[in-house]
């Protein structure tokens, strides 16, 4: 079974009088241990796809289906159940708590999945380590570079051991060497941990990182229903 | 555990801010530990002074509330002493009584040489537990001296009046009344004891003899005008009342509950907590609105970093309870700081009092006014500051709630 499947999926914005369609009845689905990635230019709809596959949002029309489970009916908490425990979020913009130390960011959705203090931290250590910021646990997101922050989001997306992990542009915001580290990190736990993910870019540059390549334009798939 | 930490170390990353609102419920809380202290202090004297003044309720001679002169002789109880022994007998009503005395007010002139002052006897057993601040404002001699024979307990006068007739201790001052049986009669009494209350209407106008002496010089042998009740529980004077009016059925007195009888005061009272409690509401209504644009701002500019929170798994209702342990944890503080400020200076006014000069005669009190702060009150009051921090953040938790979880991240983009 797909872990989340796209039926005709579609999103429109309203913007004062203009009706935006974002996504027009895209329909596709994403099986375990693939690492697909999702490619256009600036506007096409991937952040908006990526929000409806995270259940960050629901579809206008269509169906977006996780896990099995049709979306659209389940409750606000039951969404965020979803996304505690079976989704990670790699943003863009890192997303981290400021206030909050590194392993205290990493911590965080095992707080939330009320996970005992003891095994939170020592999940949250290996994790820090496996992204390589040992030395870096106490420090507070403003004291680090921006690849060293996304790697906390990485270890924070992979803590609760989710089915998925959504990234959005998450080389947007670093510099090539560092854009390149991040994905070797994304790269290898796909092979190695067998983590299933998705991420969108705008680079072409780093498409070889993908098992799968899904082009988007317009808000709609560029190769038909579903591009491979 | 994490959460409080979260919402601690939120606090502190916007130290402005939350010293703002800190220092706005601390303040608040100060204000109304003064008003509730002060308030309280109120209370506590109404009801020293009512107990002093009048008892819980008072047993009049039937026709006394027709008289025309406050101080007529003519509506007497026959036999009081019969009458106490009656209602302590009485099963219904004795165990709710504290005390019951006799008392007796009558018109007098005080007269030394060709000085007189008109004045209001008033007739007490000597062991009396009413007119405290009297007995306990002794400058000179003492309150009717109990070891004293009868017949020469003499009077106790205030200061005021002593230096009005040009008395002093020991000299020997006329009492002029009209006996029972309507005609002038005088004797005269030793002055064995000058007070003064600080209460113009005691010092000025009452001055205190034996209740013996007083039926002997107006020749109403155990007669007395009034019967005086203290109750374990004032609140239950009126049930009180009506248990001795079946007990005296037949007698048909007169009986005043302390409500009719300071029916002003009460109102005077009642008055002052409603005025404590708009005051106390506009403060912290006021503290709140204070307080709201802070808590907005701190708030709002986090809103991306709740969208993060809730795209992670966070619930609404977690995020809403994040908020609100954040304004409850500023309502403490400034609850702390306040009460720290406020409940110190309300403590040293409930000690040394406040001088309220000309006010006091109004209230019936001595020139300085004594806070009266209760361990209710305080912790009303430092509840009631926790209560405006999280009122405040009420409003931009439920609004930052209410958002939705796109709009929320899209507010960080």
């Amino acid at each position: 079974m797909p872990l989340i499947e796209l039926q005709n999926a579609a999103k429109d914005y309203r913007l004062g009088d203009t009706i935006i369609n974002a996504i027009r009845g895209v329909s596709l689905s994403v099986e375990p241990g693939e690492l697909l990635s999702i490619v256009g230019p600036s506007g096409c709809g991937k952040t908006t796809l990526l929000n409806m596959m995270g259940c960050i949002d629901g579809p206008t029309r269509g169906k977006v289906l996780f896990g099995g489970s049709d979306v659209s009916v389940l409750s606000d908490a039951e969404l965020a159940d979803i996304r505690l425990h079976r989704i990670g979020f790699i943003f863009q913009t890192f997303n981290l708590v400021p206030v909050l130390s590194v392993r205290e960011n990493v911590e965080l959705p095992m707080v939330l999945a009320r996970v005992a203090a003891g095994e939170r931290r020592r999940s949250a250590d290996a994790l820090i380590e496996t992204v390589g910021l040992a030395r870096f646990r106490k420090h507070k997101p403003g004291e680090l570079s921006g690849g060293q922050r996304q790697r906390v989001a990485i270890a924070r997306a992979l803590v609760n051991h989710p089915d998925i992990v959504i990234a959005d542009e998450p080389t947007a915001n670093l510099d090539s060497a560092t854009g390149n580290d991040v994905l070797q990190v994304i790269k290898g736990l796909n092979e190695h941990e067998g983590v299933t993910f998705i991420f969108s870019t705008h680079n072409p540059a780093i498409l070889r990182f993908a098992s799968r390549l899904i082009r988007l334009k317009d808000g709609q798939l560029e190769n038909g229903p579903e591009a491979s | 555990m994490f959460f409080l930490r979260l919402a601690v170390l939120s606090i502190l990353s916007h130290p402005r801010r939350s010293a703002v609102i800190a220092a706005s419920v601390a303040l608040s809380v100060m204000v109304m530990v003064f008003v509730e202290g002060m308030l309280g202090g109120l209370r506590v004297s109404f009801f020293e002074n009512l107990l002093q003044g009048t008892g819980h309720l008072q047993i009049h001679a039937a026709g006394w509330q027709d008289r025309l002169d406050p101080y007529s002789i003519s509506y007497l109880l026959r036999d009081p002493q019969g009458m106490i022994r009656r209602i302590e007998r009485d099963l219904t009503v004795a165990p709710r009584l504290a005390g019951i005395e006799p008392m007796l007010q009558f018109g007098a002139l005080l007269v030394n040489g060709d000085r007189n002052v008109a004045m209001v006897g008033q007739a007490v057993q000597p062991t009396t537990g009413f007119f405290a601040n009297v007995r306990k404002n002794m400058l000179a001699g003492s309150f009717l001296p109990a070891g004293a024979m009868p017949g020469s307990r003499g009077v106790a006068i205030s200061s005021d009046i002593a230096r009005l007739l040009g008395l002093g201790l020991g000299d020997q001052v006329i009492v002029l009344v009209q006996d029972s049986s309507g005609s002038p009669y005088y004797l005269g009494y030793r002055v064995t004891g000058i007070f003064s209350t600080g209460v113009e209407q005691t010092d000025e106008d009452s001055f205190f003899i034996d209740l013996g002496e007083a039926q002997g010089l107006l020749d109403i042998s155990h007669s007395a005008s009034e019967l005086r009740l203290t109750l374990k529980n004032p609140d239950e004077a009126a049930t009180v009342a009506r248990d001795l009016s079946a007990l005296f059925s037949h007698e048909k007195p007169v009986l005043q509950s302390w409500r009719d009888i300071q029916s002003g005061l009460v109102s005077l009272i009642n008055l002052g907590s409603i005025y404590a409690t708009v005051i106390d509401v506009i403060i912290a209504l006021v503290a709140a609105t204070v307080i709201t644009s802070s808590i907005l701002m701190t708030i709002f500019e986090r809103i991306p970093t709740f969208g993060t929170l809730r795209a992670i798994g966070l619930k609404r209702r977690q995020l809403f309870w994040i908020l609100m342990e954040e304004g409850l944890v500023l309502g403490l503080a400034g609850s702390l700081l306040g009460m720290a400020v406020g409940l110190p200076l309300a403590l040293y006014l409930q000690v040394h009092g406040l001088e309220i000069g000309a006010f006091s005669q109004v209230l019936g009190t001595s020139a300085a006014y004594y806070f009266v702060v209760t361990t209710k009150s305080a912790l009303t009051v430092f509840a009631a500051g926790i209560l405006i921090a999280a009122l405040g953040y009420l409003y931009g938790a439920s609004v930052s709630v209410r958002m939705r979880l796109l709009e929320s991240l899209e507010q960080g983009a």
